[in-house]
Protein backbone atom coordinates (compact mmCIF):
# COMPACT_ATOMS: atom_id res chain seq x y z
CA UNK A 1 0.00 0.00 0.00
CA UNK A 2 1.33 3.56 -0.78
CA UNK A 3 2.63 5.46 2.12
CA UNK A 4 0.32 8.67 1.45
CA UNK A 5 -2.89 6.38 1.68
CA UNK A 6 -1.56 4.94 5.22
CA UNK A 7 -0.74 8.61 6.32
CA UNK A 8 -3.97 9.93 5.73
CA UNK A 9 -5.98 6.78 6.67
CA UNK A 10 -4.10 6.85 10.11
CA UNK A 11 -4.97 10.98 10.10
CA UNK A 12 -8.70 9.80 9.52
CA UNK A 13 -8.22 7.21 12.29
CA UNK A 14 -7.38 9.73 14.77
CA UNK A 15 -10.29 12.23 13.45
CA UNK A 16 -12.59 9.62 14.69
CA UNK A 17 -11.09 8.86 17.45
CA UNK A 18 -11.28 12.51 18.19
CA UNK A 19 -15.07 12.80 17.70
CA UNK A 20 -15.51 9.55 19.67
CA UNK A 21 -13.56 11.00 22.57
CA UNK A 22 -15.66 14.43 22.38
CA UNK A 23 -18.93 12.25 22.84
CA UNK A 24 -17.53 10.61 26.18
CA UNK A 25 -18.79 12.91 28.79
CA UNK A 26 -15.63 12.55 30.36
CA UNK A 27 -15.59 15.33 32.81
CA UNK A 28 -13.76 15.03 36.00
CA UNK A 29 -13.71 18.84 36.91
CA UNK A 30 -9.77 19.32 36.50
CA UNK A 31 -9.22 20.60 33.03
CA UNK A 32 -7.15 18.87 30.78
CA UNK A 33 -8.05 15.44 31.62
CA UNK A 34 -9.03 13.57 28.85
CA UNK A 35 -8.63 10.02 27.17
CA UNK A 36 -6.44 11.30 24.49
CA UNK A 37 -7.53 8.56 22.07
CA UNK A 38 -6.61 10.26 18.94
CA UNK A 39 -2.80 9.61 20.24
CA UNK A 40 -3.35 5.60 19.30
CA UNK A 41 -3.33 6.86 15.47
CA UNK A 42 0.11 9.00 16.26
CA UNK A 43 1.73 6.26 18.37
CA UNK A 44 0.92 3.76 15.66
CA UNK A 45 2.38 6.13 13.15
CA UNK A 46 5.41 6.30 15.13
CA UNK A 47 6.47 2.65 14.93
CA UNK A 48 5.06 1.88 11.40
CA UNK A 49 6.72 4.76 10.06
CA UNK A 50 9.62 7.33 10.96
CA UNK A 51 9.02 10.30 13.34
CA UNK A 52 8.74 12.57 10.22
CA UNK A 53 5.70 10.91 9.03
CA UNK A 54 4.65 10.32 12.46
CA UNK A 55 4.22 14.20 12.99
CA UNK A 56 2.78 15.36 10.04
CA UNK A 57 -0.14 13.12 10.98
CA UNK A 58 -0.22 14.96 14.29
CA UNK A 59 -0.12 18.32 13.50
CA UNK A 60 -2.59 17.51 10.37
CA UNK A 61 -5.05 15.81 13.15
CA UNK A 62 -4.07 18.87 16.32
CA UNK A 63 -5.85 21.21 13.09
CA UNK A 64 -8.32 19.21 11.69
CA UNK A 65 -9.92 18.31 14.83
CA UNK A 66 -9.29 21.93 16.59
CA UNK A 67 -11.44 23.66 13.99
CA UNK A 68 -13.98 20.32 13.41
CA UNK A 69 -14.76 20.09 17.62
CA UNK A 70 -13.70 22.50 19.37
CA UNK A 71 -13.10 26.36 18.65
CA UNK A 72 -10.13 28.74 17.82
CA UNK A 73 -9.07 29.04 20.90
CA UNK A 74 -8.23 25.41 21.89
CA UNK A 75 -5.26 25.19 18.93
CA UNK A 76 -2.30 26.93 20.70
CA UNK A 77 -3.46 24.53 23.72
CA UNK A 78 -3.84 21.10 22.20
CA UNK A 79 -1.02 22.29 20.02
CA UNK A 80 1.59 22.74 22.43
CA UNK A 81 0.38 19.14 24.46
CA UNK A 82 0.55 17.70 20.98
CA UNK A 83 4.09 18.44 19.73
CA UNK A 84 5.98 18.11 23.49
CA UNK A 85 3.96 15.09 23.56
CA UNK A 86 5.55 14.29 20.56
CA UNK A 87 8.74 15.20 21.04
CA UNK A 88 8.91 13.16 24.18
CA UNK A 89 7.74 9.51 22.37
CA UNK A 90 10.59 10.09 19.39
CA UNK A 91 12.89 10.13 22.37
CA UNK A 92 11.72 7.51 24.48
CA UNK A 93 11.18 5.50 21.05
CA UNK A 94 14.86 5.91 20.44
CA UNK A 95 16.06 5.51 23.71
CA UNK A 96 15.07 1.97 22.91
CA UNK A 97 14.21 1.05 26.16
CA UNK A 98 11.13 1.50 26.78
CA UNK A 99 8.27 -0.36 24.95
CA UNK A 100 4.57 1.41 23.81
CA UNK A 101 3.28 1.72 26.96
CA UNK A 102 6.67 3.04 28.08
CA UNK A 103 6.68 5.58 25.19
CA UNK A 104 3.03 6.17 25.13
CA UNK A 105 3.38 7.18 28.85
CA UNK A 106 5.71 9.75 27.97
CA UNK A 107 3.42 11.35 26.00
CA UNK A 108 0.58 11.42 28.09
CA UNK A 109 2.70 12.86 30.56
CA UNK A 110 4.47 15.42 28.64
CA UNK A 111 1.27 16.27 27.06
CA UNK A 112 -0.25 17.46 30.20
CA UNK A 113 2.91 18.89 31.56
CA UNK A 114 2.56 20.99 28.37
CA UNK A 115 -1.04 21.91 28.58
CA UNK A 116 -0.97 23.05 32.15
CA UNK A 117 1.87 25.28 31.21
CA UNK A 118 0.00 27.22 28.72
CA UNK A 119 -2.61 27.51 31.04
CA UNK A 120 -0.37 29.31 33.56
CA UNK A 121 0.68 31.40 30.77
CA UNK A 122 -2.99 32.41 29.61
CA UNK A 123 -4.26 33.19 33.40
CA UNK A 124 -0.76 34.48 34.58
CA UNK A 125 -1.51 32.51 37.86
CA UNK A 126 0.93 29.98 39.27
CA UNK A 127 -1.82 28.20 41.11
CA UNK A 128 -2.54 26.49 38.23
CA UNK A 129 -0.05 24.38 39.15
CA UNK A 130 -2.01 22.46 41.78
CA UNK A 131 -3.46 20.46 38.96
CA UNK A 132 -0.18 19.12 38.34
CA UNK A 133 -0.44 15.71 40.34
CA UNK A 134 -3.23 14.66 38.94
CA UNK A 135 -2.73 15.42 35.66
CA UNK A 136 0.66 13.54 35.91
CA UNK A 137 -1.05 10.55 37.08
CA UNK A 138 -4.02 11.03 34.35
CA UNK A 139 -1.43 11.36 31.93
CA UNK A 140 0.69 8.26 33.00
CA UNK A 141 -2.98 6.26 33.39
CA UNK A 142 -4.17 6.96 29.64
CA UNK A 143 -0.92 6.71 28.46
CA UNK A 144 -1.05 2.99 29.06
CA UNK A 145 -4.15 1.97 28.26
CA UNK A 146 -3.18 3.79 24.68
CA UNK A 147 0.17 2.06 24.66
CA UNK A 148 -1.10 -1.30 25.78
CA UNK A 149 -4.21 -0.90 23.47
CA UNK A 150 -1.42 0.21 20.48
CA UNK A 151 0.58 -3.13 21.19
CA UNK A 152 -2.37 -5.28 20.60
CA UNK A 153 -3.55 -3.47 17.80
CA UNK A 154 0.19 -4.32 15.95
CA UNK A 155 0.06 -7.97 16.86
CA UNK A 156 -2.94 -8.31 14.78
CA UNK A 157 -2.42 -5.84 11.88
CA UNK A 158 0.14 -7.50 9.28
CA UNK A 159 2.78 -4.66 9.17
CA UNK A 160 4.39 -5.65 6.14
CA UNK A 161 1.47 -5.42 4.34
CA UNK A 162 1.41 -1.56 5.28
CA UNK A 163 4.88 -0.86 4.65
CA UNK A 164 4.94 -2.17 1.31
CA UNK A 165 4.75 0.02 -1.54
CA UNK B 1 10.37 -4.00 18.77
CA UNK B 2 9.49 -4.72 22.00
CA UNK B 3 6.22 -6.68 22.67
CA UNK B 4 5.97 -6.84 26.35
CA UNK B 5 6.06 -4.19 29.56
CA UNK B 6 10.33 -3.66 29.58
CA UNK B 7 11.98 -2.71 33.12
CA UNK B 8 11.98 1.02 31.91
CA UNK B 9 8.43 1.22 31.69
CA UNK B 10 7.87 -0.40 35.08
CA UNK B 11 10.13 2.43 36.14
CA UNK B 12 8.98 5.06 34.38
CA UNK B 13 5.26 4.67 35.81
CA UNK B 14 6.28 4.12 38.64
CA UNK B 15 8.10 7.19 39.09
CA UNK B 16 5.52 9.48 37.77
CA UNK B 17 3.50 8.08 40.47
CA UNK B 18 5.62 8.73 42.88
CA UNK B 19 6.72 12.40 41.80
CA UNK B 20 2.82 12.90 41.80
CA UNK B 21 1.96 12.05 45.63
CA UNK B 22 5.29 13.96 46.45
CA UNK B 23 3.70 16.90 44.83
CA UNK B 24 0.20 16.43 45.92
CA UNK B 25 1.78 16.20 49.48
CA UNK B 26 3.75 19.57 48.74
CA UNK B 27 1.00 21.04 47.54
CA UNK B 28 -1.49 19.87 50.20
CA UNK B 29 1.28 21.05 53.03
CA UNK B 30 1.10 24.60 51.40
CA UNK B 31 -1.71 25.38 51.45
CA UNK B 32 -2.88 23.28 54.97
CA UNK B 33 -4.60 25.84 57.42
CA UNK B 34 -8.44 26.85 57.48
CA UNK B 35 -9.31 28.55 54.71
CA UNK B 36 -10.95 31.95 55.31
CA UNK B 37 -10.74 34.31 52.23
CA UNK B 38 -11.72 33.76 48.74
CA UNK B 39 -9.38 35.77 46.34
CA UNK B 40 -10.74 36.27 42.53
CA UNK B 41 -8.26 37.36 40.09
CA UNK B 42 -8.61 37.95 36.08
CA UNK B 43 -6.28 37.76 33.52
CA UNK B 44 -3.77 37.70 36.45
CA UNK B 45 -4.55 40.30 38.93
CA UNK B 46 -6.47 40.37 41.77
CA UNK B 47 -9.64 42.14 41.59
CA UNK B 48 -11.91 41.12 43.78
CA UNK B 49 -11.32 39.32 48.17
CA UNK B 50 -14.48 38.25 49.59
CA UNK B 51 -14.88 36.75 53.27
CA UNK B 52 -16.41 33.16 53.69
CA UNK B 53 -20.20 33.92 53.96
CA UNK B 54 -23.06 33.42 51.82
CA UNK B 55 -22.67 35.63 48.75
CA UNK B 56 -22.84 35.35 45.10
CA UNK B 57 -21.24 37.74 42.42
CA UNK B 58 -21.16 38.39 38.77
CA UNK B 59 -17.86 38.38 37.22
CA UNK B 60 -18.13 39.95 34.04
CA UNK B 61 -15.08 39.88 31.25
CA UNK B 62 -14.41 40.28 27.41
CA UNK B 63 -16.34 37.69 26.38
CA UNK B 64 -18.50 36.45 28.64
CA UNK B 65 -19.63 35.82 32.44
CA UNK B 66 -18.90 33.61 35.20
CA UNK B 67 -20.96 34.09 38.55
CA UNK B 68 -19.25 32.76 41.73
CA UNK B 69 -20.56 31.86 44.92
CA UNK B 70 -19.10 32.21 48.06
CA UNK B 71 -20.46 29.97 51.07
CA UNK B 72 -19.36 29.70 54.83
CA UNK B 73 -18.06 26.30 53.35
CA UNK B 74 -16.00 27.50 50.35
CA UNK B 75 -16.56 28.86 47.09
CA UNK B 76 -17.88 27.40 44.04
CA UNK B 77 -18.29 28.24 40.34
CA UNK B 78 -21.94 28.38 39.73
CA UNK B 79 -22.68 29.45 36.32
CA UNK B 80 -20.60 30.68 33.26
CA UNK B 81 -21.29 31.03 29.49
CA UNK B 82 -17.50 29.81 28.60
CA UNK B 83 -17.17 27.34 25.97
CA UNK B 84 -16.02 23.91 28.31
CA UNK B 85 -17.58 25.03 31.59
CA UNK B 86 -14.80 22.86 33.67
CA UNK B 87 -14.71 25.91 36.40
CA UNK B 88 -18.75 24.90 37.17
CA UNK B 89 -18.45 21.06 36.88
CA UNK B 90 -15.42 21.41 38.73
CA UNK B 91 -17.82 22.34 42.31
CA UNK B 92 -17.46 23.62 45.71
CA UNK B 93 -13.59 23.93 46.84
CA UNK B 94 -13.54 24.46 50.49
CA UNK B 95 -10.00 23.74 51.33
CA UNK B 96 -6.86 26.70 51.60
CA UNK B 97 -4.70 26.63 48.48
CA UNK B 98 -7.26 25.39 46.15
CA UNK B 99 -8.46 26.56 43.20
CA UNK B 100 -10.99 26.50 40.29
CA UNK B 101 -9.48 27.73 36.90
CA UNK B 102 -10.97 29.27 34.09
CA UNK B 103 -9.16 29.84 31.46
CA UNK B 104 -11.15 30.71 28.45
CA UNK B 105 -12.35 33.89 30.99
CA UNK B 106 -8.70 33.67 32.28
CA UNK B 107 -10.58 33.47 35.74
CA UNK B 108 -8.95 32.24 38.63
CA UNK B 109 -10.88 31.74 42.28
CA UNK B 110 -8.81 31.01 45.02
CA UNK B 111 -9.13 30.19 48.68
CA UNK B 112 -6.46 31.46 50.99
CA UNK B 113 -5.78 31.17 54.68
CA UNK B 114 -4.56 33.71 56.68
CA UNK B 115 -1.47 31.93 57.26
CA UNK B 116 -1.11 31.18 53.29
CA UNK B 117 -1.25 35.06 52.82
CA UNK B 118 1.49 35.75 55.57
CA UNK B 119 3.32 33.28 53.68
CA UNK B 120 2.86 34.89 50.36
CA UNK B 121 3.89 38.42 52.02
CA UNK B 122 7.06 37.46 53.06
CA UNK B 123 7.90 35.54 50.08
CA UNK B 124 7.14 38.62 47.83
Amino acid sequence: MKKIAVLSMLTGFALMLSYVESLIPLTPGIPGIKLGLANLAVVLCLYLYDWKDALMVNVARVLLASFLFGNLYVVLYSLAGALASFAAMAAAKRAACFSMIGVSVCGGVFHNAAQLLVATAVVRTIQVVWYLPWLLIAGCVTGMLIGLTAMEVLKYVRISDWKGG
Amino acid sequence: MKNNMTKADVILIFGVFVLSVLLAAGFFWYGRGTASVVVIEQDGREIMRLPLQENTVRIPCENGYNIVMVTERGVSVKEADCPDRICVRQGEITGGGQSIVCLPHKLVVRLVSEDGEELDAMTN
